[in-house]
């Protein structure tokens, strides 16, 4: 084939330009924007700093970088006039696709070399949590497949085109639509994609899928616009639409672009990540349906087997009712909207169901209509890949063999519309994970292993009572901690052990809860007997409920525990993160307000001090804490802008809000503290003011606003504002 | 105008010897045509009579004072077509011109523009940007800005190249004009350029001059040594230059160049053609 | 000279890539002024020499790329095929090269003049502040003997080989990344935020230790000196191939 034979060739004049290799050269170093400039992942993992950020940047750079170029290959000819001579020698159809190809294998080179060069880099960057696979799939995907959608856009662009300044135009337009507004569309940002957070501790396989749709769905699109570029090159003397005829006349031509724009379609239309759930979050009607009458809740089993490898769920559920109407009843179940719900039985008859098309909060509706039997078991199988809501924050439903989060109705059916029996819903659940991963029920329920199988795999079984309930399991250490009277259960990624040892996470445990529940309390959350504490992968926050606490990995990374703000070393910094169960978690604050330094930091950082001061001494405290806090505060002083208020007040809003909030971090981690401890002494020293905290600890929540204020406060220490000025 | 060139020889830094030992003369008033098959020399005879190259061996004087000294005084009265060059494009061709006036010190520049403007036909194009120029025209901006200033020397290496037979014949006319008070050196592949206007020929080759003379005088030598006949074998033309092979009804008719015309050649009149390839392809052959 | 002078500011400054160039600088100037010197360095007022003179710094890797970019009008290419017929030309190469300098310096100058002007707007807007004269200084020190090293030095660099000129132009991001010492602080930016804080004084005026200004000093005499050196360069015997400006 004639192709085949000049590839060689314009590869070879491709890289023997210098324009080509400037612009490989400003690609590869292309990632060190993630760094400094352009991070569009928010976590602040250290994978999503130092790899994800760097790996979008550079295919931001990369895409933009390499569309240029394609635009001037192609103009290049024509400018010089060379097409003329390569024309009458060879169809320009098959010149362009030469090119295509030749411009295609830079793109790969450079991906490659991208991927060499930012190795080490990387590994260095990321230290003991880096993986090969995380690595090599970010740039591949995040990085990697933005240099060809590039060149088949611009290329597309200039084929339809014929102009290089009109389609830099076109082409830096559709790029820029991608950066604004199509920027938190996950399946439209083709250039920069939709990738809020990598998990450093765990596996981001959900999040690397997600965006591989994306890419691939663009890849479809883009080739197909490609291949009807193509049939528009013009040929004969011939405009767009009449080269178009002729090129058409191929048939398998067309066939193939009409093809590839299909796929493309198909693949945006069928995506099986993101659910369609009412963007509407005040609406709430699954919570409205009214209870079936007559019909109350007995128990129900489940048997969960995820498949790692897939990323999908089949299950098995079980629900026993008690159905004293005597009628049929229609009973109202969440299921996940990626789930398929089949073979639906009562009494081992099938009987008739319907999921509805409306999804809220994640979940479709399931309707079954049971008959009219006392006893009634309702058996149903699910399965399917787990759907999200938010495209934004996708990664939530990972599932592998490193991690799973199963919640509520995606672990299985939830029931919306029985009432509890005497027992409330009694449940029994069983999962099916590789022998790698511990199960771990979010409530105070223990999981055992139930059975050992033959494929490597683990039964295993727990008991709930809910009729949702949440199961997370992954590849943990567990560290059982004695701990403010009760056995905390300190459960974290196998990845992470290397940093948590570091950090000394064990005695850290320990002496926050000896500590906290000695001046402070328990927390409402603990069962009495045991706390999980469970490490999440990167969620945006922790959360509680009876018995089990998170806590979000990224308030973990070795980034964070270095953070000189929190604490003087890491084990501080840690101190510090589980300090937020008591101010934070187990006392909430409202959202801060950037004019007031009260937050749940001041009293965070505070209690880590106090706990610095009993673990290390006196002087090693007041050097790391007082004086830093001091030397932030004096420096905070002396800006400019507290000096002469006036000026920030001439400010546009916006600006003075940008400001404020530079300024605030200081406030709140460091005069906030100082003002605390101010409050120590003027109400009477450390004693006194741990009755004080004591008492705003274990105060009674007003639920309209279970929010501690500074006010509260300021009353509990029988101050006021104007005392606690540092001035 | 005389300018002298004694023994010179140029080596370029990658070992090819370009001239060898070249000895000329040349004076105003004429025009004198410089003929040589590819890589002959030509080009880098005019750039070293231009000094844009220094030769490795030899001496160029201009009227008496040797190259390096009289640089200056040379490109005062010099103007210089090379082969090869660029312009200017972002600048209109009056701009451009403008430019090249000041580079060249011209106390009226305005009117020295406009008369090379419209030596060389450029008037609709004087206020357009050069990048607009076709090739023709892009070459006669080369032209004119020789042109500026009437200099007493002109070099054109290539001038015609790219134009129309129109525009050629103009341009003949108009070197053939400009030689009646000046030195005119004129390089190119064209015979017809120089059999019609030039009144001294310097054929080069191989970095050595093998003829200098009248147009005439190169005609002379190949008298006796141009004939025609009907085509043979392959075998039976060997030794002869063959420099034109028509078709007709009772066969193929050559013309060709010999040392030793074959008996079955009929002797014709040489052309300044014949003799220059008479003359090339007899060196070849040594 | 005043002709070619001209002729030389419309190649350079009248075409896309200056305005290309202007447009980035000003969009860059905004981020920063906007961004960082908002905030005023060292406790200081965003219209403070030392706050002004952080902005500058961060400015001048981006001058310092333009000034190069000049240059390449120079080197590049079809510059250096044009050079055949100006070669030709009997004006000493020493004027013209003097020419073709001074519109690469007023090229630099209009960038760098632009940028200024930009602060001027940002704190007419923002602070309705206009004690423009006491920024004079500052200014001078921190953008002249850059800006005049660059062309001095790309000059020099452009002549020997004209890709010289774009491996010369990130170095002050290499300076940039690099802990140089205090007498070197000027150079990328670190002057302003630490040198006003051992003055111990709120809000101090602008002064310059002897070091920094001999350094400064230094580097403009480098500048000055590599671009007298060219301009008194005789011809350059150019063999076939060779560049030149």
């Amino acid at each position: 084939m004639k192709m085949l034979r000049l590839f060689p060739l314009e590869l070879r004049r491709l890289l023997q330009s210098r324009l080509t290799w400037l612009i490989l050269l400003l690609t590869v170093l292309s990632p060190v924007l993630g760094l400094v400039l352009y991070k569009p992942a928010t976590s602040t993992t250290m994978l999503s700093m130092y790899l994800a950020n760097p790996a979008i940047a550079g295919g931001v750079a990369g895409a933009i970088l390499f569309g240029l170029v394609a635009i001037f290959e192609l103009d290049r000819a024509r400018r010089s006039r060379v097409d003329i001579l390569t024309d009458a020698v060879v169809s320009p159809l098959t010149t362009a696709l030469t090119r295509l190809l030749a411009l295609l294998t830079a793109a790969v080179l450079t991906a490659g070399l991208t991927m060499l060069v930012w190795l080490p880099i990387s590994a260095g960057l990321i230290g003991s949590v880096f993986t090969g696979a995380n690595y090599v799939l970010a740039y591949l995907l995040l990085m990697g497949l933005a240099l060809p959608l590039g060149i088949l856009a611009a290329a597309a662009a200039y084929q339809f085109t014929r102009r290089a300044d009109l389609s830099i135009v076109l082409f830096i337009a559709f790029c820029a639509l991608s950066l604004t507004v199509w920027a938190d569309d996950w399946q439209l940002c083709w250039l920069n994609p939709c990738v809020w957070a990598l998990s450093d501790d765990f596996s981001n396989f959900r999040v690397f899928r997600s965006v591989a749709w994306m890419r691939l769905t663009w890849l479809a699109a883009l080739a197909g616009a490609w291949t009807v570029s193509y049939l528009c090159i013009r040929q004969y003397g011939k405009g767009i639409f009449g080269s178009l005829a002729r090129s058409v006349r191929r048939v398998y031509r067309p066939v193939i672009a009409a093809a590839l724009l299909a796929c493309s379609v198909t693949a945006y239309a069928a995506q099986p990540f993101i659910d369609h759930s009412n963007p509407d979050l005040t609406v709430m009607s699954f919570y409205e349906i009214p209870y079936a009458e007559g019909v109350t809740f007995l128990s129900r089993s489940a048997q969960v087997f995820p498949d790692t490898s897939a990323g999908t769920v089949t299950g098995r559920a079980s629900y026993q009712f008690q159905n004293t109407s005597g009628q049929e009843q229609s009973i109202f179940f969440g299921v996940n909207p990626g789930y398929t719900i089949s073979n639906v039985k009562a009494n081992g008859a099938d009987v008739p169901f319907t999921v509805s098309g409306y999804q809220e909060y994640n979940e479709a509706r399931l309707e079954v209509t049971i008959p009219a039997e006392e006893e009634v078991e309702l058996t149903m199988e699910y399965s399917g890949f787990p759907q999200e809501s938010l495209p934004t924050m996708q990664g939530g439903k990972e599932l592998s063999g490193e991690y799973l989060c199963l919640e509520n109705s995606a672990l299985s059916p939830r029931v919306m519309n029985v009432m509890p029996g005497e027992e409330g819903y009694p449940a029994v659940i069983e999962v099916t994970l590789p022998e790698t991963m511990i199960a771990i029920p979010f409530s105070s329920s223990q999981a055992e292993v139930i059975s050992e199988n033959a494929d490597g795999t683990r039964t295993w079984r727990y008991e709930h009572n809910g009729a949702g309930g949440i199961l997370y399991a992954g590849d943990y250490v567990r560290e059982d901690i004695e701990a403010g009277g009760m056995t905390i259960q300190f459960y974290y990624g196998r990845k992470h052990q290397a940093v948590m040892e570091e950090a000394g996470a064990v005695e850290a445990v320990k002496a926050v809860v000896d500590y906290c529940t000695e001046h402070y309390g328990t927390l409402s959350f603990g069962s009495g007997e045991t706390l999980k504490l469970i490490q999440s992968r990167v969620a945006g926050g922790g959360y509680a409920v009876g018995g089990a606490s998170l806590l979000d990995e990224a308030d973990f990374t070795i980034a964070n525990l270095g953070d000189a703000d929190k604490g003087a070393i890491p084990g501080e910094v840690f101190i510090h993160e589980l300090v937020h169960q008591w101010w934070g978690l187990g006392n909430m604050f409202d959202t801060v307000d950037p004019t007031s330094p009260w937050s749940s930091e001041g009293l965070t950082v505070y209690t880590t001090y106090r706990i610095v001061k009993e673990l290390y001494g006196e002087a090693y405290a007041q050097e790391h804490y007082v004086d830093q806090w001091r030397q932030a505060v004096d420096d905070y002083y002396l800006n400019f802008y507290v000096r002469n208020p006036e000026y920030l007040e001439v400010l546009p809003e916006a600006v003075q809000l940008g400001i404020s909030n530079s300024l605030s971090s200081v406030r709140r981690y460091s005069e906030m503290p100082l003002k605390i401890l101010k409050a120590e002494q003027l109400a009477g020293g450390e004693e006194a003011m741990d009755q004080i905290l004591k008492g705003l600890f274990n105060r009674e929540l007003d639920p309209m606003y279970p929010y501690l204020t500074y006010q509260e406060f300021l009353d509990a220490c029988h101050l006021t504002e104007e005392e606690l000025d540092l001035g | 105008m005389q300018l002298n060139i004694q023994h010179v020889s140029m080596t370029y830094p990658n070992g090819k010897q370009a001239l060898k030992d070249l000895d000329l003369e040349l004076k105003t008033p004429s025009l004198i045509g410089l003929l040589g098959p590819n890589g002959a020399g030509k080009s880098t005879l005019m750039k070293l009579l231009v000094a844009a190259l220094m030769p490795t061996a030899g001496s160029i004087l201009v009227d008496g004072e040797p190259l390096p000294k009289a640089d200056r005084r040379l490109k005062a009265q010099l103007g210089y077509l090379p082969q090869d060059f660029g312009l200017f494009d972002e600048l209109t061709v009056t701009e451009f011109l403008d430019y090249m006036a000041a580079l060249k010190g011209l106390p009226d520049p305005k009117a020295a523009i406009r008369a090379v403007v419209r030596a060389v036909n450029l008037e609709e194009k004087a206020r357009s940007r050069i990048r607009t120029l076709s090739g023709g025209q892009r070459q006669r901006v080369g032209i004119a800005q020789a042109l500026l200033g009437d200099p007493p020397l002109l070099i054109f290496d290539e001038p015609t190249v790219g134009l129309d037979p129109e525009e050629r014949i103009h341009f003949r006319n108009l070197f053939s004009r400009a030689a009646q008070d000046r030195l005119v050196l004129l390089s190119t592949h064209i015979i017809e350029d120089v059999q019609s206007v030039c009144d001294c020929l310097v054929v080069m080759d191989h970095g050595q001059v093998l003829f200098t003379g009248t147009p005439e005088e190169l005609i002379r030598s190949a008298q006796g040594h141009v004939g025609v006949f009907w085509e043979r074998e392959e075998a039976q033309e060997a030794g002869l230059h063959i420099t034109a092979r028509v078709n007709t009804s009772q066969g193929v008719r050559c013309r060709a160049v010999a040392d030793q015309l074959p008996p079955y050649a009929q002797a014709e009149e040489p052309t300044l053609e014949d003799a220059y390839l008479y003359l090339t392809s007899r060196e070849a052959v040594q | 000279m005043g002709k070619i002078f001209r002729y030389e500011c419309k190649r350079l400054l009248w075409n896309k890539f200056f305005f290309g160039l202007l447009l980035v600088s000003l969009f860059y100037g905004w981020q920063v002024l906007s961004g960082v010197t908002i905030l005023g360095v060292s406790h200081t007022a965003p219209f403070s020499p030392w706050s002004f003179g952080d902005y500058l710094c961060r400015m001048v890797p981006l001058l310092w790329i333009g000034a190069l970019f000049f240059l390449t009008f120079f080197t590049s290419g079809r510059a250096r095929r044009a050079a055949v017929l100006t070669d030709a030309a009997p004006m000493p190469p020493r004027r013209y090269a003097l020419a073709r300098c001074a519109a690469a310096l007023a090229g630099t100058a209009l960038l760098a003049l632009a940028c200024l002007g930009e602060a001027a707007v940002f704190y007419g807007w923002y602070f309705k502040w206009y004690h423009w004269s006491t920024l004079l200084l500052p200014a001078l020190v921190t953008l002249t003997p850059p800006l005049v090293f660059a062309l001095g030095s790309g000059w020099l660099l452009g002549r020997l080989r004209p890709w010289l000129i774009y491996v010369w132009m990130p170095v002050p991001f290499a300076l940039a990344a690099l802990p140089l010492p205090e007498a070197l602080g000027l150079w990328n930016g670190s002057f302003f935020t630490r040198y006003p804080l051992t003055l111990e004084a709120l809000d101090p005026a602008f002064s310059l230790p002897p070091a920094a200004a001999a350094a400064q000093c230094v580097l403009l005499a480098a500048g000055a000196a590599l671009l007298a050196a060219r301009a008194r360069q005789g011809r350059i015997r150019r063999q076939a191939g060779e560049a030149g400006i």
